[in-house]
């Protein structure tokens, strides 16, 4: 069985041990919110996503058991499915991102600076379906491995690829105009 | 081109792309809601009767340890109640009984010699 860097800190939680509890958000959070950030077309939903999986944390602590699954592989799993019913329940895109819609023309003669690419990148990857983009974001945004990525989205390794390819392609094509400009 | 020259550039384009994302800073008064919140679940553990119970006979361990160690000397005490023979009780009766009628004969035979 692999080492679990979380399992002492979980079990600690699960006792109440607030000292813990702050480790392991520390630890999490960043990452966590990340993910949901580039999941979610609003920050204050990404933000009551991240929220909501920490409250799972604190009341299941005490029910984990090391050795079934990598906490972390479950933290984020859970933070995902979070991020999946959300966009079920509103799938159309949220306002924020409506008002910076990419313009389907050439980027402006101003040139393209670091935001306004940033900008189009995200309202490429917002065009995405959920788990491409899932996918996407776990191996080239948060950089982990294909193994992890499939374990968090709860896929075979085969699918994950799959997805990766589709979902890279997409934003290639969505992305030509900055490459070109 | 080829498939899988396509497949690498592609994934090298996302790469790029995606390194180029800036941050996402994680607000202070986010973090204070996550702890809140983990103050309140940890109160609420805290509050349960059998944590209390628990807390006062065995400080620091899961709740079913106290309880494991409580019911297996309730079943050890329940099996030596019903497996021990009752010969071993009885036996001391037997004997007391027998004393008392020794005494009570001698007694009699003094009150016989008056």
């Amino acid at each position: 069985m692999n080492f679990d860097p979380d399992a002492d800190l979980v079990a600690r939680v699960g006792k109440g041990d607030r000292a813990a509890a702050q480790v392991l958000m520390a630890r999490h959070l960043p990452r966590m919110l990340a993910l949901a950030r580039r999941m979610l077309p609003e920050r204050a939903e990404a933000e009551d996503i991240v929220q909501e999986s920490f409250l799972k944390l604190w009341t299941n602590a005490a029910k984990w058991r090391p050795g079934q699954a990598k906490f972390e592989t479950w933290l984020y799993r859970v933070t995902l499915n979070l991020c999946y019913d959300r966009l079920r329940k509103k799938p159309s895109i949220g306002l924020d991102a409506v008002a910076n819609m990419p313009d389907p023309g050439p980027p402006p003669d101003t040139g393209l600076d670091h935001a306004v690419m940033a900008t189009a990148i995200e309202e490429a990857l917002a065009t995405l379906p959920d788990r491409q983009k899932a996918a996407i974001l776990l191996c080239h945004y948060q950089e982990r491995g294909n193994v992890e990525a499939a374990e968090i989205l709860g896929v075979s390794v085969e699918a994950l690829e799959s997805l990766l390819s589709r979902g890279r392609r997409s934003l290639r094509t969505k992305l030509a105009h900055l490459k070109d400009a | 081109m080829t498939r899988d020259a396509s497949e690498h550039e592609d994934a090298a384009l996302t790469q790029q792309a995606l390194s180029a994302l800036p941050t996402v800073p994680v607000p202070a008064e986010l973090a204070a809601r996550i702890l809140a919140d983990f103050d309140a679940v940890a109160a609420g553990l805290a509050r349960r009767p059998a944590n209390r119970w628990r807390d006062a006979l065995w400080p620091g361990v899961p709740v079913w340890k106290p309880a494991t160690v409580l019911a297996l000397s309730l079943m050890v005490g329940l099996a030596a109640g019903a497996l021990l023979p009752s010969s071993a009780f009885s036996g001391d009766n037997t004997d007391q009984t027998q004393v008392s009628s020794l005494d009570s004969g001698s007694a009699l035979d003094l009150s016989g010699d008056l």
